[in-house]
């Protein structure tokens, strides 16, 4: 039996792209456990949020689902709130569960001040557990914002390692732990450190901004600053509302530099950071380096995407899937043959014309099957001609002998 | 004993709202495409996974990405070649910096089948000689390797093993938020979608069995947003030095971190 071509591109097209899908789809944590948490009570934004005077014990209750579909076994860890490097509140790890404050010991952290039980929790798919701790704040805490956290945390990662770099992932869920001690003295405090440039990966420069907010509060300061050159010509510029900051905290912000290489010279800084109406104003001037500059330009920095000759085989068979079908596409649209009448392209038999009556009512079809002594027409062409047609003369009555008569 | 006085907080009365809860589903593992090791960078979305907060007050929560430092893995390091066998091929887990380590241990004095030691040295990202008690994990140096000499085996000072292990950078891992790629799983879609964020920030790994101190976000649903479940396949780039890199597996776990809080 004859495959039409057309049949065989749509299904060679979705045997192709059923090929891509499985293979690009990322092997899947099997019968994993995974820790679903909410407070145990109700808070104005979700997480726990005590307004507390120092020496007070507060009690509060964390709820755990296993949401996976496997048995999970879920640690359960107290922790400090810090700010990234990037700004906003991050959470810590269990590996350094107490960093925040300057002198990264967890002194304005109120992980330290969380109790939970050490024991991990086991829940089978869909169980749920009710972990009850207690937050004892310091008698002789500052007031002001402290910001710690508990979190649930299913240690075992997925691994695939089959390739060159494999990335496994496991799960943790945090629930803030908020405690505001009242009467807070500082609310604006904040410093911009001397900014330097340093290098990545050989691949591009970062700008180091140390911060520092001072206040006892929350807060999402704003800042502003431009990177001038020995020419006075701004060079790096920004001006946004950070995402918070934890009370007390010092980053070094971590601006990259990702669309301009800043040569060896020296630069000024000139920023304005702060909480809304209290910014303050810092100046500085510093040295880049031949070293800090020796990335290559903004466009040369080595392909961001690999090349598709160079994947793996998805994608290898994705890239090439998408090229059969053009292909097909393409043959397909060779084998379209021109109507002599209307001049389209169709798909299909197209109707070749032995018969110079079938078009004697047009006269370019008649002129052109006299003249190349072929003619191939559509189907509807075709049709309409014969629509067209004159009609045939009436037939000559032929003679009839009379009958002889008797 | 005393019970300590407990007050609830002003935050936990009237005015509050029950949270939902909010969980990471369905992680997937990820090998990265293939890429030549000349190339030095790929970028990649890597480890969808589910991203939930069901039953919500629309109180928001945010996704952070800490990760480990990109290693080979200790477990079949040794390679003895023609040499008498080891007890094991594997090594402790390498803690260096350099990106391609390369050992060599050297057998320096032919140990008879009862005798209990073998004398050694190395070389290589790090030198040094010892005396290594068969049957057990030798410590080489300071830098996590062992090596693991068979009890009851002879050795002769032609035996040699070699090992290639290494850490990617800690700085190898950024993340690429044009890349990541958020849909909706079951909710509502449009607005409510959580967002990508996280710009190129850089998420400096820990060490090859700790996860970074700070982990960077790299999604955010803001207040009234990111209710229901979301697949989120974070979009990141991985930067190697071509030079001084194996054509081995470099393999690390990520975290990710769904939380709740200011």
């Amino acid at each position: 039996m004859k495959w039409p071509l057309h049949r065989t591109a749509a299904l060679a097209a979705v045997l192709l792209l059923g090929a891509i899908v499985s293979f690009s789809l990322p092997v899947s944590a099997v019968g994993a456990g995974s820790p679903g948490v909410r407070p145990g009570e109700r808070f104005p934004n979700g997480y726990f949020e005590y307004a507390a005077q120092p020496g007070t014990v507060i009690q509060g209750s964390l709820i755990i689902t296993n949401l996976g579909d496997g048995p999970g076994r879920f640690l359960i860890y107290a922790g400090d709130g810090l700010t990234s490097p990037y700004t906003g509140v991050v959470y810590a790890n269990r590996d350094k569960p107490l960093v925040d404050g300057p002198l990264g010991n967890g002194e304005y952290g109120a992980g330290a001040w969380i109790s939970v039980p050490s024991t991990p929790v086991v829940l089978a798919p869909q169980q749920q557990t009710t972990v009850k701790f207690t937050v004892t704040v310091p008698k002789d805490s500052a007031p002001g914002d402290h910001v710690g956290a508990i979190s649930a945390e299913n240690p075992e990662p997925t691994l695939d390692s089959n390739g060159q770099f494999t990335l496994g992932v496991t799960q943790r869920t945090v629930q803030a732990v908020v405690v505001h001690i009242p009467n807070p003295i500082d609310t604006t405090g904040v410093h911009v450190g001397k900014p330097h440039v340093s290098t990545e990966n050989h691949k591009r420069q970062l700008l180091n901004i140390p911060l520092e907010y001072r206040a006892d509060v929350l807060a999402k300061p704003f800042m502003t600053f431009t990177v001038t050159d020995p020419q006075k010509k701004p060079v790096v510029h920004f001006d946004g509302q950070f995402d918070t900051f934890v009370p007390h905290s010092s980053i070094v912000y971590v601006y990259p530099l990702d669309n301009v290489l800043l040569p060896p010279a020296n630069y000024c800084f000139d920023g304005d950071f702060g909480i809304k109406d209290h910014e303050q104003h810092f100046h500085y001037c510093f040295d880049v380096t031949a070293s800090e500059a020796n990335v290559p330009l903004p466009g040369q920095r080595g392909p961001h995407v690999a090349p598709a000759t160079a994947f793996g085989p998805s994608v290898v068979i994705a890239v090439g899937g998408v090229f059969m079908v053009a292909f097909l596409l393409f043959l397909l649209l060779l084998r379209r043959k021109r109507c002599d009448h209307c001049n389209r392209r169709k798909f299909g038999h197209l109707i070749d014309v032995h018969d110079a009556g079938d078009i004697r009512g047009c006269a370019g079809c008649t002129a052109q099957y006299r003249k190349l002594k072929k003619l191939t027409l559509c189907r509807s062409c075709y049709r309409l001609h014969l629509r067209d047609v004159p009609a045939e003369p009436p037939p000559t009555p032929q003679a009839v002998q009379a009958p002889a008569s008797s | 004993m005393a019970v300590m006085v407990a007050i609830a907080a002003t935050g936990s009365t009237a005015v509050g709202v029950f949270a939902g809860t909010l969980s990471v589903t369905v992680p997937a593992s990820t090998t990265l495409p293939s890429t030549a090791i000349s190339a030095g960078t790929l970028t990649a979305g890597v480890n969808a996974a589910n991203w939930a907060e069901t039953a919500g007050t629309n109180v928001g929560w945010k996704g952070t990405l800490a990760v480990q430092q990109f290693h080979i893995i200790g477990t079949n390091a040794w390679t003895p070649g023609a040499s008498a066998v080891l007890a094991n091929n594997n090594s402790g887990q390498y803690i260096g910096a350099t990106q391609a380590a390369f050992y060599t241990v050297n057998v320096t004095a032919a140990s008879a089948g009862a005798t209990t030691t073998v004398a050694i040295s190395w070389s290589g990202d790090e030198v040094g000689s010892g005396t290594a008690t068969k049957n057990t994990p030798f410590v080489m140096g300071v830098r996590g390797m062992t090596i693991d000499f068979l009890s009851g085996q002879a050795y002769v000072v032609t035996d040699v093993y070699t090992a290639r292990v290494g850490n990617l950078a800690t700085s190898a891992l950024s993340v690429a938020q044009a890349t990541t790629v958020i849909t909706l799983v079951s909710g509502a879609g449009g607005t409510n979608l959580p967002t990508a964020t996280g710009g190129t920030s850089t998420v400096t790994s820990g060490s090859p069995s700790t996860y970074s101190t700070t982990p960077v976000k790299f999604v955010t649903a803001a207040n009234t947003k990111g209710v229901g479940t979301f697949s989120v396949t974070p979009g990141v780039t991985l930067t190697w030095d071509p030079n001084n890199t194996w054509a081995l597996p470099y393999t690390a776990s990520a975290q990710y971190t769904i939380a709740s809080g200011p």
